[in-house]
């Protein structure tokens, strides 16, 4: 068990942050493009965001279970992919977790720069 | 070859995979695979990409979506039932030992026969205790997410 009250707790919290910002992330990319896991992993990577496939393509699927993303496959070259969109339901989703960073963005940067 | 490569990854991955669920989430995580494999890929770029997919049992777990045996909103009240049931079953095989002692029960044999009564008794009450938790997350956790997934679907 990880006891939070220890410096080695950090690694374990940072990484409870990154889960849920890897979502907004990923719902973010999509707003912009429609794109299949592999394309998406390299959209995020190039915006600093780097994410393993073992937990992209998982997350895609969850997403997707949920009613947040819709896919369909398409036949590129010699190779089927799945390309993922937003729904309707899923940019507001998008939409609500993006309000939710910017309040807390705007809160944090006002604590920190009180002291 | 990376046919065999693949099943070979699948089938280790299904050992953790519960049987109503293995063809759904097999074929999707194969699908997943393949998208990531380039037109004829070298055994050793397919190991690659197996290995950075990860290890079969994460894999199966970051499918299934799976949740903690105890839920931690119900963690506090399960570890305080359990603690108490423990004790009780300390106080009723003390006072067996009680029991034995005017009955003029041998002390060696009193304090044997308690002991492997209070072990069972132990062993018993920490699997009823945890699996009647167990079945309330399962509940709990379910009914939440169905909640999440509702809003997350009005919005």
């Amino acid at each position: 068990m990880i006891n939070t009250d220890s410096p080695r707790a950090g690694p374990a919290l940072a990484l409870e942050l990154r889960r849920g910002t890897l979502v907004l992330a990923v719902l973010s990319a999509l707003r912009r493009l429609p794109a299949c896991g592999a394309d998406l992993r390299d959209a995020l990577n190039r915006f600093g965001i780097p994410i393993e496939e073992g937990a992209l393509y998982p997350m895609l699927r969850r997403l997707e279970s949920q009613g947040i993303l819709a896919s369909e496959r398409r036949m590129e070259g010699s190779r089927h992919k799945r390309i993922y969109a937003l729904t309707a339901d899923g940019d507001g989703v998008h939409s609500h977790m993006l309000a939710q960073w910017h309040q807390l963005d705007a809160g944090l940067t006002a604590i920190l720069e009180e002291t | 070859m990376t046919v065999d490569l693949i099943d070979r990854y699948l089938r280790k991955v299904a050992v953790w995979l519960p049987t109503r669920k293995h063809r759904h989430l097999l074929d999707s995580i194969r699908d997943d695979i393949q998208e990531q494999l380039a037109d004829a890929p070298s055994p050793e770029e397919m190991q690659a990409v197996l290995r950075r997919f990860g290890p079969p049992p994460l894999v199966a777990a970051r499918y299934l979506r799976m949740h903690p045996v105890i839920d931690g909103m119900l963690a506090p009240t399960y570890y305080v039932v359990l603690g108490l049931s423990l004790l009780v079953g300390a106080i009723v095989h003390a006072s067996m030992l009680i029991r034995n002692a005017v009955h003029e029960v041998p002390v060696a044999e009193s304090i044997g026969t308690v002991a492997a009564n209070a072990l069972n008794g132990w062993l018993v009450t920490y699997a009823v205790v945890t699996l009647i938790f167990a079945i309330g997350s399962h509940v709990v956790v379910t009914r939440v997410q169905a909640r999440a997934d509702d809003g997350a679907c009005r919005r």
